[in-house]
């Protein structure tokens, strides 16, 4: 990784440097650093490279408006190799040799728990951009007073989406989860909001962060006749998982929860044949910017996105970069001085509209984002229904 | 419930030929040559991505794609072996052995450089729709890759048992000096046989990244499976190979059908494990068989 990372800088300093013309006041100022973990490599690594393009923009449009505090953003990529143990190897280099005040990141729940103890240790922010096992906000996790999360947990998924469970008519389902602590989280999550809604779990059966073969799993579904599957797990996979099924001639309701896989994406990678009614949580439609918090922002970034010619199937999460980096632009903002205490701090007060939607932090440290549910339908993209994050909001303080 | 029992072996035997596919060219680089090549992967990977950029961007036809991304993987193996691993034969084993590790970092991120890390779909020509024997469904693509993985493996086989040039190759790992002294040029063959092991592995990605997709980690898997594979079958064994693929696809299609999918991977190494307490030698390997 080190090449990708020396030419990474490279080209980031180049681009600072043409920046720079533009805004003298942040030309001669240090720039401030902020640390972006993602798995670069390995198997999810299509995912993480989206993330860290939707990263890069938000910083370049925080620059080309003078910067945070009169200096400049500098991003410091970091790989984690999709495993959890590189993710704190990053974390400490980080922290230790770069010396960032904050750090986005690590995509996966297991990577972004793994360095989350590290951390607190250092007392180093953490703004969490992807992961949603419920662990990571849990007062009894260690790290978790560090945490700051913009994306959702698998049960604020669960409640944004549950209500829809009887009207789609999904009784008997078989479970498709990747075997993290995401798909695990997910899969309790979802199966009490499936009970709650009058539908059965007949079995659940984890994949491999690597597999490619679903056929075992996918024929006991068949054989024990379920009408619905629900899939937690990435992109690429969840589009070979929806193919497999038809090359099995398993024609059942599918469901995929995450956030990461949607319908352009599955429609590119499986072909629109077996994309075809496919359902999918979402949190951000690139087609409707008057479905994200910040429309103005949105639009800024799909126009961004298509002009830096980056895959499109990647657009919905480099969003969660995008965010992740406004966040903490405005954090330091708000902190006055680009310090890891004065950060933490701010990210508590913190009251922002994002890409995800109405963007602010519980006790917890835990934001509540738009639920989408959106379908493939007739090979395109379509929407079923939305429940915003100002109602989440609205549901919790009722609570 | 019988049915469900014959496709999870059928979807077992497709597996297993997948397998079988992937460890084929590590036998003969790993099991005669005794490189211990944690490149293998990448070289499956060159090969699928070789396909990629030929037919789906630019336009070949698909077999004439397969055939080219296989000579393109060749001649990769070919130059590794010229550059690198010659310089290294006479070092002890871990020598080389690092230099592989280190060829697997470096090709698996210039490929995240050159193609982006998003996994590519090969739309290859064969029928998506599933072929139907009563209750039982396999697609013609697997069918397609299985029978080619056997073909080439037999063909791999009877190459080195049968030809002038595949007893030189023998002969040449047997004993190097021997074989030098009675003619052969044994640097030729070093370069030929860490080539045609690379071409195997390029093969099996090429058809492999057809059945299911292209990216640049997807070496990992297949290096694991492979090693697994080559070390069940008899290291250098061919049929071995088949066999060993084939029992490994059966056993994690049950194990994930009847047990758990959870374990997939873990009941696939308990069954070498015991085979390994049961035949150290694998499957078709000769007993005392080293160098």
């Amino acid at each position: 990784m080190k090449i990708f990372r020396v030419i990474t800088l490279a080209a980031l300093s180049a681009f600072a440097g043409v920046l720079a013309i533009g805004a003298p006041q942040a030309q001669t100022k240090t720039p401030i650093k902020v640390g972006l973990i993602q798995p670069l490599s390995g198997p999810v690594a299509a995912s993480g490279s989206y993330i860290t393009n939707g990263a890069r923009i938000a910083t370049d449009r925080v620059n080309a408006k003078g910067g945070v505090l009169g200096r400049p953003l500098e991003l410091v990529i970091e790989d984690n190799k999709s495993d959890p143990a590189e993710t704190r190897n990053a974390a400490e280099k980080l922290i230790v040799r770069d010396k960032v005040p904050v750090i986005i990141g690590a995509w996966g729940s297991s990577m972004t728990l793994a360095m989350m103890p590290l951390a607190a240790q250092h007392g180093i922010p953490i703004v969490v951009e992807t992961s949603s096992s419920g662990k990571i906000t849990d007062p009894k996790t260690p790290g978790q007073k560090v945490v700051s999360r913009i994306s959702p947990t698998s049960e604020l998924e669960a409640v944004g989406a549950g209500a829809l469970i009887p009207k789609l008519g999904m009784k008997k389902i078989g479970y498709m989860a990747v075997n993290t602590d995401w798909g695990r989280g997910a899969v309790a999550a979802f199966g009490e909001a499936f009970k709650k809604n009058g539908a059965t779990i007949e079995g659940v059966e984890y994949v491999g962060q690597a597999d490619t073969d679903f056929y075992a799993q996918l024929t006991k579904f068949k054989a024990a006749g379920v009408d619905s599957i629900v899939i937690t797990d990435d992109a690429p996979k969840t589009a070979k998982m929806l193919q497999q099924m038809k090359e099995l001639g398993l024609n059942v309701k599918v469901l995929v929860t995450g956030g990461s896989a949607w319908p352009d994406s599955i429609i590119q990678l499986a072909g629109p044949k077996a994309a075809e009614g496919a359902m999918f949580i979402n949190f951000y439609n690139p087609y409707d910017h008057a479905m994200a918090g910040d429309p103005d922002a949105s639009k800024a970034y799909v126009k961004e996105w298509k002009k830096r010619n980056l895959p499109w199937i990647g657009i919905v999460e480099g969003m969660r970069g995008f965010d992740a980096v406004n966040v903490v632009a405005k954090a330091i903002e708000a902190a006055k001085e680009p310090t890891a205490p004065k950060i933490m701090a701010a990210l508590k007060r913190i009251e922002m509209r994002g890409l995800y939607g109405l963007i602010k932090f519980d006790q917890n440290g835990q934001s509540y984002c738009n639920i989408i549910v959106a379908q493939v339908k007739d090979g395109k993209y379509g929407v079923v229904a939305m429940t915003p994050s100002s109602k989440l909001w609205e549901m919790s303080a009722a609570k | 419930m019988l049915a469900e029992l014959v496709q999870h072996v059928v979807n077992g035997l497709i597996l297993g030929g997948g397998y079988a596919l992937m460890g084929m060219g590590l036998t003969l680089i790993f099991g005669i040559m005794r490189v211990v090549n944690f490149a293998h992967g990448e070289l499956f990977m060159l090969g699928a991505f070789f396909l990629y950029t030929l037919f789906s961007l630019g336009g070949v036809n698909f077999f004439a794609a397969c055939l080219l991304a296989v000579a393109g993987v060749a001649l990769v193996g070919a130059i590794v072996e010229r550059l690198i691993l010659r310089r290294l034969r006479d070092q002890p084993i871990e020598i080389p052995m690092l230099a592989m590790v280190a060829l697997s970092v470096i090709f698996q991120n210039a490929a995240i450089l050159l193609w982006d890390p998003s996994p590519k779909t090969v739309r290859h020509p064969f029928s998506p729709v599933p072929l139907t024997f009563g209750p039982i469904h396999v697609v013609a693509i697997r069918v397609f890759a299985g029978a080619v993985a056997v073909a080439l493996i037999v063909g791999a086989h009877l190459f080195i048992q049968r030809t002038r040039l595949g007893r030189a190759m023998r002969a040449t790992f047997q004993d190097t000096d021997m074989a030098r002294l009675t003619g052969v040029d044994v640097d030729r063959i070093y370069m030929f046989t860490f080539g045609f092991g690379a071409a195997l592995a390029g093969a099996s990605g090429a058809l492999l990244g057809a059945v299911f997709w292209v990216y640049p980690a997807m070496g990992d898997l297949a290096a694991l499976k492979s090693f697994a594979v080559v070390i069940m079958g008899g290291l250098g064994n061919f049929p071995g190979a088949i066999v060993g693929g084939l029992l490994l696809g059966v056993a994690e299609s049950l194990g994930a059908g009847y047990i758990s999918s959870g374990y997939k991977d873990a009941i696939g190494f308990v069954l070498i494990i015991l085979l390994l307490v049961w035949r150290p030698q694998g499957l078709f390997g000769k007993k005392g068989l080293s160098r």
